[in-house]
């Protein structure tokens, strides 16, 4: 395609250089976080011990004084409480007969009823014209509704939105943040063709083709980059953060420390010295505080009593003359209102219309790649059924469609927006129905994998918002993996790795498809790297073998593993399924062989005395034969030859059966003719009654 | 100092052991009767199914001794299991052996096996030998290690205890 070497040659140019950076930064950054914390944890504590003893001390100290003084002073204000309290109810009690009979008798000679019939006349007409526009206002306005959609439609039309749509990045969007866009430093549509059509279709194709190149190779380069900058970058965060200063956490360990155990010291000895002292005080205050409220409490309760009784016998008698004037007043003037909240309501619907004359019927957010997966990195757009009620066309610039994120941290992360926002492209008819497809545009990433996204859809007309709806979305791959069984290793050895491959679309994959092992470490040699599935029919499972060597003699390899699943049946390779796991995987042979002698005299030459150590870690044999065998390969892997070193003796050597978990040593003398290269490697070849339990190879 | 470390070690594990336990003396054979060995005393002699012998008495070994091509039966304590012995009984063709750099070798018969020092109720009444007549053995004289064995094709025998009738 047109264009996309030259995207390829940015990203191949930008995605490695900008993957390190990124992940030595945040790699760093994460390390130094990490450590940091749990130092300054055990600074903490520390101080905190003794912020505990000092603050223990002083607070029994304080505590004691302050509870005495605090005893005292409460016991004086609730006795003093108490005994005014007891004068009140006592004076309440004597005063209610008097002081209500004197306020009944106030009340009769009042202008009660005179005041309730006028205040019925008044709200009975007020209460008829808020009922009237309760009732009468919204049927008004559901008439008017009801007439417009009985409006026949005079048209149906389609407009695809496609022509104003971005063209969207099939991308993993691993580790990206927010939007990874070319920079076109390598774009050139400059070539001409015989006619105008033709050259501008050549500027529109190399420009798919530009984008397309950047977009699929540089989020493979970022993320590569990415992960081999992040490891070594956090582990020097880490070890930055061992020469911090923790003089805050220490200074903050002390002072929480000692306050807490201030607190509970201070608190026990107040609550004992404050009990002691309260129940003299709260005598004496009582029973002062009585003879000196009662009569004050009296003259105000009797007071209170005749309001009350007054109070009651004005309601009684401008109630009784309040009903009928409402009754009469309100049925006189329903109907007059009744008509004119009608029409009112009529008239702000018309009005409406004219206002927001469009309406969605039908919403939906489409996949291009239909196979009833939401992909990461498929391009999603909506589609939109709308009405427009208007008896003249709708201008198209007056529409607008916008969708966002729900969830701002969403975007960028799990959801990248490419189209955020568009006008319609084509005017709406009059009375017309019309279906909007290939609207506004966005992807899912790999980060919303398994996670709910919603997504905010909004139509609005000359600014006025029309509809407003979410739309709540899952990311999967097409095809899911799984280990069928765990993970093994034997040094020197061949074992298997078997993955199931399941595909969980509605649409087969090509003949392309294949899973690749990913593994970065030289403690592991990967025989196969690459199973081809082929074609995957819906909710079929496969099961996949990887072979592989461990280069290694320790008991477990602890490194990332990645599968991922590829189809390249389009022409340029798709990511349709991947699983990640940090894996401790064992390294199980039944014996184990290390070198307990220096072998570097054999990069000179002359006689080397290659002393190996073997154990048996598994083997439950008993008296079987052992031979061991020593090769010479060169940096490169390939057999040297006898010129270049050879074993003294007989080669394979016969050596003693090795009972369960003993360990012994045994010498193979070389002689080395010329200098072996730095890199050249001992292949050491173990075998149990015929069978190769383990190869080890010793580096120079 | 390391070749030093692997000549005691090769003395330490050799010592001790030049008697063989009395609860594995007796006359012991093969189920088809082709292979027998008697137990008596610290000597043992077998006898196998072409009509020849191996007759020993238990010893110390030396790498001075081995890489001089003498045959003899050897024992020493097993480096896991402190109730077994185990035995490394070679009968070198003193014609193959060679020597370069103070490295020795040479073919031989060899037989192995594991004895119980202790049987908690009776005698041994069975015991496995590796036997073959074209074994390796092998010393190192700097430092002190030695090994021997037999081929790939070499499997145990298991004899059994001869009852008295």
């Amino acid at each position: 395609m047109a264009g996309q070497n030259d995207g390829q040659a940015e990203a191949t140019e930008r995605g490695a250089t900008e993957g390190a950076l990124a992940g030595a930064q945040i790699g760093a950054r994460d390390g130094y976080d990490r450590c940091y914390a749990s130092q300054g944890q055990q600074e903490y504590q520390s101080s905190y011990a003794q912020g505990s003893t000092d603050g223990n001390r002083d607070g029994l100290n304080v505590g004691a004084n302050d509870g005495n003084a605090r005893g005292l002073a409460d016991g004086q204000r609730d006795g003093d409480r108490e005994g005014s309290k007891m004068a009140d109810v006592q004076a309440a009690r004597d005063a209610a007969g008097p002081g209500e009979q004197q306020g009944r008798l106030e009340a009769d000679r009042s202008d009660a009823a005179a005041r309730g019939a006028v205040a019925g006349r008044s709200d009975g007409d007020s209460d008829a014209y808020r009922r009237a526009f309760d009732v009468e206002y919204p049927r008004g306005q559901r008439d008017v509704r009801a007439e417009m959609e009985k409006l026949p439609v005079l048209s149906r039309d389609w407009i695809s939105q496609a022509s104003l749509a971005q063209p969207l990045m099939a991308s993993s969007g691993q580790n990206q943040v927010g939007v990874i866009q070319p920079d076109y430093r390598h774009y050139d549509d400059s070539r001409v063709w015989p006619t105008i059509e033709e050259t501008d279709a050549y500027k529109g194709y190399y420009r798919n083709g530009y984008l397309d190149g950047f977009g699929r190779l540089f989020p493979m380069l970022y993320d590569q980059a990415y992960r081999s900058a992040y490891t070594p970058a956090q582990q020097a965060g880490c070890q930055k953060a061992a020469s911090a200063d923790y003089s805050a956490q220490r200074r903050q360990g002390y002072d929480e420390g000692r306050a807490k155990a201030y607190k509970i010291a201070y608190d026990s000895a107040y609550a004992q010295a404050s009990k002691s002292a309260y129940p003299g005080a709260y005598s004496v205050a009582q029973q002062f505080a009585y003879q000196r409220d009662y009569q004050p409490f009296y003259q105000k309760h009797f007071e209170l009593a005749r309001q009350r009784g007054y109070k009651a016998r004005y309601d009684a008698l401008y109630v009784a003359a309040y009903d009928p004037a409402h009754t009469a007043a309100y049925a006189k003037a329903y109907s007059g209102y009744a008509a004119s909240a009608y029409q009112a309501g009529r008239a702000a619907e018309t009005n409406e219309f004219k206002l927001k004359p469009l309406k969605v019927l039908s919403l939906t957010l489409d996949e291009t790649i239909p196979n009833g997966v939401f992909e990461p990195g498929e391009p999603l757009r909506f589609s939109v059924k709308v009405k427009n009620y208007a008896g003249q066309a709708i201008d198209a610039s007056k529409v607008k469609l916008t969708v966002t994120a729900a969830n701002a941290s969403d975007s960028g992360k799990n959801v990248i927006i490419s189209d955020a926002s568009q006008l319609l492209a084509k005017n709406l008819k009059p009375q017309s129905e019309t279906d909007v497809t290939d609207a506004l545009g966005l992807r899912l990433t790999e980060s919303a994998i398994k996670k709910s996204i919603t997504v905010n859809f909004e139509l609005t007309y000359e600014g006025r918002r029309i509809h407003f709806e979410s739309k709540t979305i899952t990311a999967s791959f097409l095809s899911t993996l799984r280990l069928v069984s765990p993970l093994g290793l034997q040094e020197g050895l061949t074992t298997q790795a078997n993955i199931e491959v399941t595909n969980q679309s509605n649409q087969p994959t090509s003949s392309k498809t294949k899973v690749k092992m990913l593994w970065n470490t030289s403690e592991v040699e990967i025989l196969q790297p690459e199973a081809t599935v082929g074609v995957l029919k819906p909710g079929e499972k496969k099961i996949v073998s990887f072979l592989m060597k461990g280069r290694t003699t320790r008991s477990q390899v602890d490194v990332p593993i990645a599968f991922q699943v590829t189809d390249s049946g389009s022409g340029t390779e798709r990511r349709i399924g991947l699983m990640e796991f940090q894996s401790q995987v064992p390294v199980m042979n039944d014996y184990r062989i290390s070198i307990d002698s220096d072998l570097s005299g054999a990069l000179k030459g002359g006689l080397v005395r290659a002393i190996y150590k073997i154990t048996n870690q598994n083997s439950r044999l008993v008296l079987r034969p052992l031979l061991v065998t020593l090769r010479f390969l060169s940096p490169d892997q390939k057999t040297l030859s006898a010129t270049t070193a050879s074993v003294i003796g007989p080669n394979p050597q016969y050596v003693r059966p090795l009972e369960n978990k003993a360990s012994r040593n045994f010498v193979i003398p070389v002689v080395v003719n010329q200098g072996m290269a730095k890199g050249s490697i001992f292949e050491l070849e173990v075998q149990e009654e015929g069978e190769v339990v383990v190869i080890h190879r010793g580096v120079l | 100092m390391k070749k030093m470390g692997f000549i005691a070690l090769g003395l330490l594990a050799l010592a001790s052991a030049c008697k063989l336990p009395a609860d594995t003396k007796g006359k012991y054979s093969s189920a088809d009767g082709k292979i027998t060995m008697e137990i008596k005393g610290s000597k043992a002699k077998v006898t196998f199914a072409d009509g020849h012998t191996l007759e020993a008495k238990a010893t110390d070994l030396s790498v001075q001794i081995l890489s001089e091509a003498k045959a003899g039966m050897y024992l020493q304590n097993s480096p896991t299991d402190e109730n077994i012995l185990e035995v490394f009984w070679v009968n070198p063709d003193r014609k193959t052996l060679q020597e370069q750099s103070d490295f020795v070798w040479m073919k031989s018969e060899v037989l192995i096996a594991r004895l119980p020092k202790k049987v908690s109720k009776g005698k041994m009444q069975e015991v496995q030998i590796l036997h073959c007549v074209d074994g390796q053995v092998l010393v190192d004289r700097p430092t002190g290690l030695y090994e021997g064995g037999c081929p790939q094709d070499t499997y145990p025998t298991l004899l059994s205890r001869v009852s008295k009738r």
